[in-house]
């Protein structure tokens, strides 16, 4: 097979998987070739599993000519973030703390994709604990985004994001506590789903802040990302209907509510991703959904009380090592994390309370939407060496609300900037709604074209 | 009430020398050019707390009832 048989995601994959078209083996051959090629310049892996890769995908083989397919994710190659505990392999959170860290036992998430058969191809790079800034002074280099390899990824799911969108894997599973999963799936232009709070186990899973810590799912569809959410969910959770996410249903008649106030005036998103998000929204009418504006409290309410409680929290994992090994953390980070101490007790209690008014306000007004409508992010990727240090101090997480409410939430490409970089539309349900999510996305994508576009390594 | 949940946000700016003492005092050695480096953020830090405080009901019902010192 040659890279350009390459599938375009992991449900064609999973069909030619299925009638044998398709070997599991070629297919796992032709990504490590990619990553050979293709990986020094991008950064998006910090270390490839070949040798195991390679075992894994002639046991699909012969699982499935035996006539023991497992599901839709038998035999397809995808990659962790290196947060996610996996036996025998090395998992670093991207930080010299852990750089010899080798976990005797998988996460739940390392176990789930074994069980379902996929193919781990290796851990994939990501801010230092999943937090902050690109950073020069780590042990390995930050990802680049592979629309254009001057640019940021998004973070912190960086390489996850970055493999996806170059082809390197066909899927991948990151961590989002303010957003990164959203903010890199939409500035690499894939699909990134957040799933409601702890719908999917996170043990093994190294906290950053653990009551706003999600397991995310990434792909280049939002079909890849329910195949994904099937097999990492409790079965019975995974869907309403008991496990069984109808895509293919009609989404007329759906009351879709758009928090505009977030991008237009409290955190401006760009012109072209503002007319992106019109384009889409007309999209959803066009599908019969009735669309209106609503109004819920303030960005800076959310920013304040989720940062808040993220830092407080990420302080108090942290802080033994912040006494006793400062030197082995990046500058970034850490004194990221000194500022932590300078929240007390009081503070984190009134961001708490804070919280519970916020999510009340929104679900007030989710009794009326069936989804929320928002950005992800104010634009195009920004060149890596543009991304500022405090960037999440000093910006509005446009993110951030849905982490506070545990609502599941979605990221999609909607469309391209001026410098040929993608930009993205942020969709939200209701707790424990993701059908109507993952519906809704699945019909935007089947009536676009966005996400059907590559870059050109 | 509304001046008591604004308690605890620092009045005067802090300096790269308070904010050494402040986490030495926690047990964090910084120097300080590091501090002056987390100053910035420390100020949006602070700004954030005064925004919780002022936006949250917390203790709405105990100043229903008591009046609490501040």
């Amino acid at each position: 097979m040659t890279t350009d048989r390459m599938p375009r995601s992991i449900a064609q994959a999973a069909r030619a998987i299925r009638t044998e078209a398709l070997s599991p083996v070629e297919l796992t051959q032709t990504c490590l070739a990619r990553i050979a090629r293709d990986d020094p310049r991008l950064n998006a892996f910090i270390t490839v599993t070949g040798e195991r890769a390679r075992a894994e995908a002639h046991a699909a083989e012969d699982a499935i000519a035996a006539g023991r397919w497992r599901g839709p994710l038998h035999g397809i190659p995808v990659g962790l973030k290196d947060v996610f505990a996996t036996k025998g392999v090395a998992t670093t959170a991207h930080s010299r703390q852990l750089i010899d860290h080798v976990p005797a036992q998988d996460s739940a998430v390392a176990g789930q994709l074994a069980e379902a058969g996929a193919v781990l191809l290796g851990k994939l790079a990501c801010h230092e604990f999943a937090f902050g800034a690109p950073a020069p002074d780590l042990p390995w280099p930050p990802a680049r985004n592979p629309w254009n390899l001057a640019h940021f990824t998004g973070g912190s799911s960086s390489g996850v994001a970055a493999a996806v969108a170059a082809g390197l894997i066909l899927g991948g599973i990151g961590s989002d506590t303010s957003g990164s999963v959203r903010s890199p799936a939409a500035l690499c232009g894939i699909a990134g789903l957040k799933p409601s709070y702890d719908l999917i186990d996170r043990s093994g899973l190294f906290p950053l802040a653990p009551s706003l810590d999600h397991v995310g799912l990434m792909g280049r569809t939002v079909e890849d990302c329910a195949i994904l959410l099937q097999a990492l969910a409790p079965r019975d959770r995974a869907s309403a209907a008991g496990g069984v996410i109808a895509l293919d249903t009609d989404i007329k008649g759906l009351r879709i509510g758009v928090v505009r106030h977030f991008f237009r005036d409290d955190a401006p998103i760009s012109d072209a991703g503002g007319r992106a998000i019109d384009a889409a929204l007309d999209v959803f009418r066009d599908l019969g959904c009735a669309v209106r504006d609503v109004l819920v409290p303030p960005l800076a309410d959310w920013m304040a009380c989720g940062f808040l409680i993220l830092l407080a929290e990420a302080f108090a994992v942290h802080e033994r090592w912040l006494k006793d090994r400062p030197e082995r953390y990046g500058a970034s980070f850490r004194e990221s994390m000194l500022l932590g101490a300078t929240i007390s007790s009081a503070d984190y209690l009134h961001a708490i309370q804070r919280k519970n008014e916020l999510v009340a306000a929104m679900n007030a007004v989710m009794t009326d939407c069936d989804l929320l409508v928002s950005a992800v992010q104010r634009g195009e990727a920004p060149r890596l060496d543009g991304v500022p240090k405090w960037g999440l101090f000093e910006r509005p997480s446009l993110a951030m609300p849905f982490n506070l409410t545990g609502q599941p939430a979605l990221s999609v490409c909607c469309g391209f900037g001026e410098h040929g970089l993608p930009l993205a539309v942020q969709l939200a349900a209701r707790p424990h709604d993701e059908d109507t999510l993952l519906r809704a996305g699945h019909a935007y994508q089947c009536a676009t074209t966005w996400h059907d576009r590559r870059p050109a390594l | 009430m509304a001046a008591d949940r604004t308690q605890g946000a620092t009045a005067a700016p802090m300096t790269a020398a308070a904010l050494v003492a402040l986490l030495a005092g926690a047990g964090f050695q910084v120097t300080e050019a590091q501090a002056q480096e987390m100053l910035a953020a420390y100020g949006h830090l602070e700004g954030m707390k005064a925004r919780v405080r002022s936006g949250s009901c917390f203790g709405a019902d105990l100043t229903a009832h008591f009046r609490l010192p501040g």
